[in-house]
């Protein structure tokens, strides 16, 4: 019985090609689309999730806040704060404390590499976060001096040997130099969902060495993460008060005297990955609630999906009352044809599932890499993907096949056979049907636009720099090859090319952080107000490369010494509590026991994408090495100036490597979230259009065939092509009305909705309402096109001749 | 073998019933060959699907043998139309996606028949009809005098005691229709009753009697 029901599907589906495709190629491209997006969310949503102690696992997070105004949440703290904690709170079991050292190149004799993924940490952190061990043992890291590396670190620099016990070479700025480090030990190189995927450990203890024990007390050195390992039972709430009580004790006659207030809280560590709430983030976490807009998009393109397997099954299904009839007749009961049609919906539905697994395996990691997500290959295989597999299996074959199934059985086989059969459901179903379609495919058009025209607009904002034709390589391995005037000569080297306009040096480019932060700035006899400046140190012409407007005053005086002078931004200006750029010039800047001069006040620029906001900023004078060197070229110049570049620096600096990246690439790299939501969501509307073509070609074809009589008979009375084409779009031209009065307020409320998580945000203009529609329109005519035609021109003599 | 006690079939409208068949008694015995006859619109159809249990909504008593159909259970009518009826119709009714064997082969299916058997079965058909060459060929490739043998091999696989043919000639030209009929003949006289509705005289001189309906009554009943 199974092989005569298998032979009948396999034969529909092979007499009937294009349909066929339609549906199953439908269903397929489906799936593998909402798959895509469910592999995404379900990566995203790991971070941290599958730790062996996940659920006790907490950071403490710091907000700061001067006279009542909330400053920001910041993820890093000091020292003391977690030291003290685990001593005194009780229900706390364990204390990590992670330093982030910033880039290093790191090496041994020959081989060296530049690893940015490199902390201090504790022995603790391999308990917190599963770190595998592979040679050596943890506890050595209680000890100074101690380094632990990944395994492929390991194989880059020691190649297959064991590397314990061997001598590591760290270059970097805040070890004024090289250090010799022993290597400890070898641990596998953490998964790519975690929040902190470190390469390089240096132990903790290290720490203590360089700056003096005193450091584990300190509270003003806000600089780390202190992560928590809580007793089971604690209650979240009551840790955080405690917290709180403890710094009071400690530090509150301090904070007091600063005129600001500390207030700690815990987050999870599973839910770090999945917040932008908090700033000094290793790595810039993703918008959680996007996750669930995915989710939403990938709901409606498995509705349309389904909405259409439903509608063609069920005109498949019509086509069939005669078989039914038959099969009837010829001694089938209900039971049978309700497992057959419940079998080929199985079938057909287990055929797509397996398409779009095979389509999934087989180009996961191109759109992996085309869209840029990120994801571990391993994620698009079958195993990890199963269980969606069946989900789409049973919920496909429950949609689009037990309907059919229920109402087809139902036939009595003397009207079955005798053709008569009206099936009302039929029409009264499928128009709602393609509306809905209609609806999702303009809200989802509408989208598409308004993401793309948000990002066009970020991109377009006044950054108050430019960014364009700007070349950053970074600097010469520091205190190696002669270092200190790195500057001096680069200056005379490349700032000397023809090709090169001018060259500036910087300890930070725009479009990354700049992480150096205080609150001690002041003005000479005013006091503290709490406030966070940013410092930064650059070089000599930098803010003529960046193109940076004064407001007074005028660059630095390069034959002075380096700190000797400092730079201001309005923002800094207004945080000092002045109002004219004028009245800060000669007022002394003081820092700690020392004061500079104010000599120029610049107009706000923005170091960091449009999202993040303004901070105010001092920037130092330094002739000596900085990390960056920005190049201002000739427009379209790009390639000639970097193969010159690129000669001179090798030939200067034969040891270090030469790296470089174009200016605007690198800023564009901030809105990686934004700009793979629109690569994303630009699939699953393709997808979406796709399939509501597919809709709309069946649901039209199907009126026209039912109508092709009533068109003939017309025809025969002497209606016009004219008037013909007016009968069948009437109905289209309700429908449409329908879809636009639906749809344009929903997406309207949708996505000013979404907009609302931007600092700035385009406004949604006639381009919004007008565009997603007229695209409906000309999808709907193109789709219509040649049924309309058809049956304006239908011949009557032929199609009457059947009936 | 089979009797029908004054059935009434109508169409309910607003102001009055409509009736198809209005007080039909009929007796027919094991082995008749009875022809249904008259014109359009008389009830042929309706009384030839009352008889082989399609049509379950009219009034009146409906025994076969001994048994009253109107009080079987579901399950029983589903044997009993599974083992003693065959059918027949006018536009073959094969199903399209099929071979000629599969078609055959599709009661056999539902009435549990082993293998070996349904192969037998089937090879003795297709021997009997001249058709084991065609018998990989889909109905599309086949003429419709073709097409109406595969209808009957399949009516009569299962083996049933009772042929019930609505215009089986309706579509066939007048060379294929007497090659039906002279098949009807012989199933005849292996013992098998046939009840055929038709519009054509001369198919009533294979059988053994004629009933003649007009307006949902039996207008004449004779032995031929």
């Amino acid at each position: 019985m199974l092989k005569n029901y298998f032979k009948i599907l396999w034969r529909k589906l092979w007499s009937d090609k294009v349909n066929s495709l339609i549906h199953i190629g439908g269903l397929a491209v489906g799936i593998s689309a909402v798959l895509i997006l469910l592999i995404y969310v379900r990566f995203e949503q790991s971070f941290d999730a599958d730790l062996p102690f996940s659920e006790q696992l907490y950071r403490v997070n710091l907000t700061t806040q001067t006279d009542g105004d909330i400053v920001e949440t910041g993820s890093r703290t000091s020292p003391g704060i977690g030291e003290n904690i685990l001593k005194e709170v009780p229900g706390v079991e364990a204390l990590s404390r992670v330093v982030i050292l910033g880039e290093v190149i790191a090496g041994f004799q020959d081989q060296f590499i530049r690893e940015e993924s490199i902390f201090l940490t504790d022995t603790e952190y391999f308990d917190f976060f599963d770190v595998k061990m592979l040679h050596g043992k943890v506890a050595s890291m209680n000890e100074p001096m101690q380094v632990m590396i990944s395994n492929q670190i390991s194989e880059k620099i020691f190649g297959k040997e064991n590397p314990v016990g061997k001598t590591l070479q760290i270059n970097s700025t805040n070890f004024d130099g090289t250090v010799d480090f022993q290597v400890a030990g070898v641990f596998e190189s953490p998964a790519s969902n975690r929040h902190l995927r470190p390469e390089i450990l240096i132990s903790y203890a290290t720490l203590h060495q360089f700056i003096g024990k005193e450091i584990d007390q300190s509270y003003d050195w806000v600089n780390l993460y202190t992560y928590l390992k809580l007793n089971p039972e604690a209650s979240i709430t009551d840790l955080e008060f405690a917290a709180n009580e403890n710094l009071q004790r400690h530090y509150g006659e301090a904070l007091e005297s600063n005129h600001s207030k500390w207030d700690l809280s815990l987050q999870s560590v599973s839910s770090i990955h999945t917040s932008l709430d908090t700033t000094g983030e290793y790595e810039k976490g993703i918008d959680g609630k996007k996750l669930s807009y995915f989710l939403w998009i990938g709901l409606f393109v498995l509705l349309m999906v389904y909405l259409n397997s439903i509608n063609i099954s069920n005109a498949k299904a019509l086509n069939r009352a005669r078989e039914i009839g038959v099969r009837k007749v010829s001694g089938g009961t209900k039971k049978h044809l309700f497992f057959q049609f419940t079998f080929e919906s199985l079938a057909l539905n287990l055929i797509a599932v397996i398409l779009a697994s095979v389509l999934i395996a087989s180009s996961g990691s191109l759109l992996n890499n085309l869209l840029d997500l990120g994801l571990p290959d391993s994620d698009f295989q079958l195993e990890p993907n199963l269980q969606y597999l069946i989900g789409f299996w049973l919920i496909g074959t429950l949609l689009s096949g037990i309907y059919p199934a229920l109402v087809l059985t139902s036939f009595s086989p003397a009207n079955a056979l005798k053709g008569t059969l009206k099936w009302k459901m039929k029409s009264a179903f499928s128009r709602p049907l393609l509306v809905t379609q209609l609806v999702f495919c303009l809200i989802i058009i509408a989208g598409v636009l308004t993401v793309y025209k948000q990002l066009e607009f970020m991109r377009d904002q006044q950054l108050g720099l430019s960014l364009e034709d700007k070349l950053v390589f970074r600097s010469p391995m520091l205190y190696v090859e002669g270092s200190g005037n790195y500057q001096e000569q680069l200056q005379n080297s490349v700032g000397s090319l023809n090709s090169v306009k001018k060259l500036a040096a910087t300890n930070e480019i725009p479009g990354t952080e700049v992480y150096w932060r205080s609150d001690d700035f002041h003005l000479k006899g005013k006091e503290k107000n709490g406030l966070m400046y940013t410092m930064l140190n650059v070089g000599e012409g930098y803010f003529e490369v960046f193109g940076i407007e004064y407001l007074a005053g005028k660059s630095f005086n390069p034959a002075l010494e380096n700190g000797s002078e400092a730079i201001i931004n309005r923002k800094a200006l207004e945080a000092l509590g002045l109002e004219n750029p004028e009245e800060a010039l000669g007022q002394t800047l003081a820092f700690g026991n020392s004061g500079v001069p104010i000599v120029a006040v610049v107009e706000n620029f923005r170091q960091q994408g449009v999202n993040v906001e303004v901070e105010p900023l001092v920037l130092n004078f330094s002739k000596q090495d900085l990390k960056y060197y920005v190049v201002d070229f000739e427009k379209g110049n790009a390639e000639k100036v970097l193969a010159e570049i690129e000669y001179v620096f090798e030939k200067q600096y034969a040891s270090s490597p030469f790296e470089y990246y174009f200016l605007d690439e690198h800023f564009d790299r901030q809105y990686k979230s934004e700009q793979q939501f629109v690569k994303l969501f630009g699939l699953a509307s393709l997808v979406a259009v796709l399939i509501a073509v597919m809709g709309i070609l069946g649901v039209t074809n199907q009126l026209v065939i039912q109508r092709t009589k009533e068109i003939s008979i017309r025809k025969i009375l002497g209606a016009s092509p004219s008037q013909i084409m007016n009968l069948i779009s009437g109905e289209y031209v309700i429908w449409l009305a329908v879809c636009f009065l639906v749809g344009v307020p929903l997406s309207y409320f949708l996505l000013s909705n979404w907009l609302e998580n931007f600092q700035i945000q385009v406004s949604l203009g006639w381009w919004f309402f007008a565009l997603p529609a007229v695209s409906i329109l000309l999808i709907f005519v193109l789709t219509t096109l040649y049924q309309t035609l058809k049956a304006m021109f239908v011949n009557p003599s032929e199609t009457l001749k059947s009936e | 073998m089979i009797q029908l006690k004054e059935i009434d079939k109508f169409i309910e409208s607003r102001f009055q019933r409509i009736f198809i068949l209005k007080g039909i008694n009929l007796t027919i015995k094991e082995g008749e060959f009875l022809t249904l006859m008259g014109p359009s619109g008389a009830g042929k159809s309706t009384l030839l699907n009352i008889l082989g249990l399609l049509d379950e909504d009219y009034e009146g008593e409906y025994f076969f043998g001994e048994r009253n159909i109107r009080k079987m259970r579901e399950r029983d009518l589903s044997n009993l139309h599974k083992s003693e009826f065959g059918y027949i119709f006018q536009a073959y009714h094969l199903i399209d996606e099929l071979t000629v064997y599969e078609n055959i082969e599709t009661p056999l299916l539902y009435r549990k028949v082993s293998s070996n058997e349904r192969k037998s079965i089937i090879a003795d058909l297709l021997d009997r009809f001249n058709m084991v060459a065609k018998k990989d060929l889909f109905p599309a490739q086949l003429s419709g005098g073709q097409q109406q043998l595969v209808g009957i091999a399949r009516a009569i696989a299962g083996r049933p005691r009772v042929l019930l043919a609505d215009e089986p000639t309706g579509n066939l030209h007048s060379g294929q229709a007497k090659e039906i009929m002279e098949i009807f003949q012989e199933l005849h006289k292996e013992g098998t009753t046939i009840i055929q509705a038709t519009h054509a005289r001369e198919n009533a001189d294979y059988g053994t009697r004629l009933i003649n309906l007009l307006d949902g009554r039996i207008e004449s009943d004779e032995a031929i």
